[in-house]
């Protein structure tokens, strides 16, 4: 399957979603929605998220199979919380 | 591939166990050094040569307080920052970013600094200012020594910005500066005391 973008390759702003279908009956639905906010993430974060759920949020086994150290995997979900929360205040302000 | 890193960041690829046994391997082998040489700590990154000779004991012990010092102030100005500053990771960078030093202490020892420096200090009491009695080779040698000392020194700050920076998840530049020149400051501040 291929990857959804999630910026504009023109402007680089983000991407909305305008049309829906049905893979059945193939109905339409038509409008203006925006991405839900795991999809807004770069592939690697969402990768790193999916990790974090796999390792059941354990980040010293997340780092261990990373091969980096703990204070790094922190690091790296400390700025991840950090922008979801500034995706979810752009969201919310739109 | 991690060879680049061991050099580029040590403290974003390796466990805190792994640099923990390292530093405190550096920190007792670098005391045994300096003890054997006769010397004592004044300082992070200062030697003298006591009047009466001291024992290995008392090199550590003193080598403990250019831990402990830096450590502390490290690891209160990492809570202020960030609060989930962790004490292991302020430790590690403590331990390991004096590595270059303990590396340019051996080299000296090696290439034998302090006969040179005396043979300098006699050429410039005779009136040698050009230092034409001194064998032409080592000055190339120490030339070259003076070099790579500069920059391990330069590097020895690099592992601390490094360091600190992974710990705290610091991204601004001021502050890294900040980290510097604490360290600087503190350094200053202990000669006073040892």
């Amino acid at each position: 399957m291929r990857k959804i973008p999630i910026d504009c390759p023109c402007c680089e702003a983000k991407l909305k979603v305008s049309k829906l279908v049905c893979d059945v009956c193939e109905t339409e639905v038509v409008g203006k929605f925006s991405l839900p906010l795991l999809m807004q993430l770069s592939p690697e974060e969402q990768e790193f998220v999916l990790n974090f759920l796999r390792y059941s949020g354990s980040l010293k086994e997340m780092a261990n199979q990373m091969g980096k150290s703990y204070p790094t995997v922190r690091n790296i979900l400390d700025d991840l919380i950090y922008k979801l929360k500034l995706l979810a205040n752009e969201d919310d302000h739109m | 591939m991690k060879f680049k890193q061991v050099f580029l960041n040590p403290f974003g690829e390796f466990s805190e166990r792994k640099l923990l046994f390292v530093g405190i391997l550096g920190f007792m082998l670098s005391s045994y050094l300096i003890y054997q040489s006769g010397e004592q700590f004044n300082g992070f990154m200062h030697f003298y040569k006591p009047s009466i000779a001291v024992t290995y004991w008392e090199v550590l012990n003193v080598h403990g307080y250019m831990v402990l010092a830096p450590l502390v102030l490290l690891y209160v100005l990492g809570i202020i920052l960030n609060n989930k500053t962790r004490f292991i990771d302020v430790l590690n960078v403590i331990l390991i970013m004096p590595f270059p030093l303990y590396l340019l202490l051996l080299l000296s020892r090696v290439l034998n600094q302090e006969k040179f420096s005396n043979q300098i200090n006699e050429a410039l009491k005779k009136g040698d200012h050009m230092l034409s009695s001194i064998d032409k080779s080592q000055m190339i040698i120490f030339s070259v020594f003076g070099i790579v000392a500069l920059f391990l020194l330069f590097y020895q700050f690099y592992l601390l910005v490094k360091g600190m920076n992974v710990a705290v998840n610091n991204k601004k530049n001021w502050l890294s500066a900040l980290f510097v020149a604490l360290y600087f400051i503190l350094d200053v501040c202990i000669q006073f005391n040892f």
